[in-house]
């Protein structure tokens, strides 16, 4: 499902004294099966934006456009269908977690939706599966009881319970530790081919952004800074340095390695495996 | 160096839960002045052996000294706190004053000092964290940043031997986890001992040691680069090595001649340069 942002922009409080624009005039085009990493200092309006997405903020001025779905400020209607469309993981979505058991909890969404309870059970399961939870193992577990990680798989099954078809993640992997962070990215990438998701992940790791995203957009101070694909936007290594923000570790690397190698090594390069297969080729050439 | 923090032979299990140890015969000494960074898996135990720096947990079998003080001796359990504070993980649930000012001044309305101390040690703390501009602000509209060094300054203001930081970036943007670094790296300069557990990698690398923990026990301890050549080791436990180690450990497997003495970034680009 295609996303597409014209002229939006949003105050927040507005028409008080604190009033505070957090979004500049942005257009975007976001494709139908993308993945797309939104990146950005705290404060840039990231988190902003994508509340956009389903209606939860609306327009100060502009539109958003969700498959057949237009936004405007004068949106009443029609958004619960919208949202079960676009499903929106918020940060440390563990603390939304309430009820007493998984399973409940898990159903919350589809039974609001007054979902058969056939449906609810089997969507419950899907989810639950998706997510790589166990569903007689965890189904009575009160969420409370579960390591971070899990708690933070059960609040993403509560979402996909929906089936939504656009996945809106805002930094899903804050604080949980390597492993998990890992797990879980490899998991929702691993769904977003197979469910052919159109994926936006918000995101501070660059080493994320540059291995999932098909495009990423850069915010700064509530305008889109840059757009492009990870190749494009982190070669032009020093405009996200201006703006402080960090390039992959592999791209900082590289860059390091061409202030004294000529030809240059290609900045596209973010996996190991390829950078070692150019750098043996490298040494292979200098040999002869 | 004198030493600052000893573990001996610890084990540690909840009351609850008597035949599952958390910590198992841990033994650990932590000179004055070093800075000690603790890597290893949730539930690893390296919190757990967090709250035993301070008393805040105390040891099922075995000792832990701080400044040869035993925290098994409850009479003497706040000269420990005054030495040794811990900056924890969530930044919003370590506040307790409606002002900076008031909040890093806390701790030594405990300590029953004059006024006038308080005041030059709450300005002084401030300062150290480059906090002092925000003194009459609410800690709790401060960035993620800018509380952990609030955090930070209300320990100063206690004068401690040793600063403990429990996972204290995991919950913060990239500028606020710079800010904070820049902080401990300040204060270690000044002589402070500092335990950074940590999973980010490249925050261990510029350390004195690494503590790496798995399951409970000490799985393996010393210089980044002695700990780092253990990368299939680490790995097995599902650790990661830095990234400029596993690229040196790729290359030397390929045939070339690359020290074994490497562990940073800039080290392998010079040792590049020579090669390629």
């Amino acid at each position: 499902m295609e996303l597409i942002v014209k002229d939006l922009t949003h105050t927040y409080a507005i028409g008080t004294p604190f009033a505070r624009q957090a979004l500049s005039p942005i257009n975007l085009r976001i494709p139908s099966g993308s993945f797309t990493a939104i990146i950005g200092h705290t404060g840039s309006g990231k988190s902003t934006l994508i509340q956009h997405f389903n209606g939860l903020l609306k327009p100060t001025t502009g539109e958003v456009v969700v498959g057949d779905y237009r936004i405007t400020k004068k949106t009443k209607k029609n958004l619960r269908e919208l949202r079960k469309l676009v499903g929106l993981v918020f940060q440390y979505p563990e603390y939304q977690l309430f009820e007493e058991t998984v399973e409940k909890d898990i159903s919350f969404g589809p039974s609001n939706y007054d979902f058969p309870p056939e449906l609810i059970s089997s969507r419950v399961r899907e989810a639950m599966s998706l997510v790589g939870l166990d569903y007689e193992t965890y189904r009575d577990k009160s969420p409370f009881s579960l390591s971070g990680g899990q708690m933070r798989r059960v609040a993403l099954a509560g979402v996909l319970a929906l089936s939504p078809k656009v996945l809106v993640l805002d930094e899903p992997t804050a604080g949980l530790d390597p492993h998990g962070k890992k797990e879980i990215l490899e998991r929702i990438y691993q769904l977003h081919r197979q469910e052919h998701w159109t994926t936006i992940l918000v995101t501070h790791n660059m080493e994320d952004a540059a291995r999932y995203a098909d495009q990423i957009i850069v915010m700064k101070d509530g305008q889109v800074f840059q757009q492009g694909t990870p190749m494009e936007v982190f070669s032009e290594g020093q405009s996200l340095q201006q703006i402080g923000l960090d390039l992959p570790e592999i791209t900082q690397f590289i860059i390091e390695l061409n202030k004294k190698l000529d030809p240059p090594i290609p900045t596209n390069i973010f996996s190991l495996e390829l950078l070692e297969q150019e750098l043996v080729k490298r040494w292979k050439g200098g040999k002869k | 160096m004198d030493p600052l923090v000893v573990f001996n032979q610890v084990n540690f299990a909840y009351p609850q839960k008597p035949e599952e140890l958390i910590l198992k015969q841990v033994s650990l000494t932590v000179s004055q002045g070093e800075f000690v960074t603790i890597i290893g898996h949730n539930g690893s135990g390296k919190s757990t052996l967090a709250k035993h720096m301070n008393g805040l947990l105390l040891p099922t079998n075995g000792q832990v000294f701080i400044d040869s003080i035993d925290t098994l001796d409850q009479d003497t359990l706040w000269n420990i706190r005054q030495r040794v504070g811990i900056v924890f993980q969530n930044p919003d649930n370590q506040f307790v004053a409606p002002t900076v000012y008031d909040d890093v001044g806390f701790g030594l309305e405990n300590l029953g000092i004059s006024r006038q101390e308080m005041i030059v040690r709450i300005e002084e703390a401030l300062q150290q964290v480059s906090m002092a501009a925000y003194k009459d602000r609410e800690p709790h509209r401060l960035s993620g940043g800018q509380k952990q060094r609030v955090a930070i300054a209300g320990i100063l203001a206690m004068k401690p031997k040793l600063i403990v930081l429990d996972e204290s970036t995991a919950m913060l943007d990239p500028i606020g986890r710079k800010e904070v670094l820049s902080v401990v790296d300040s204060l270690h300069k000044e002589g402070i001992t500092i335990i950074n557990i940590t999973h980010y990698l490249e925050e261990a690398l510029s350390s004195d040691r690494i503590i790496v923990m798995n399951r409970g026990e000490i799985f393996l301890q010393g210089t980044p680069l002695e700990v780092f050549s253990h990368s299939d080791e680490l790995r097995k436990i599902g650790l990661d090595v830095p990234f400029s180690v596993e690229m040196a450990i790729r290359l030397r497997k390929r045939g070339l001649t690359i020290s074994k003495e490497i562990w940073r970034t800039d080290q392998l680009v010079t040792e590049l340069w020579n090669l390629l």
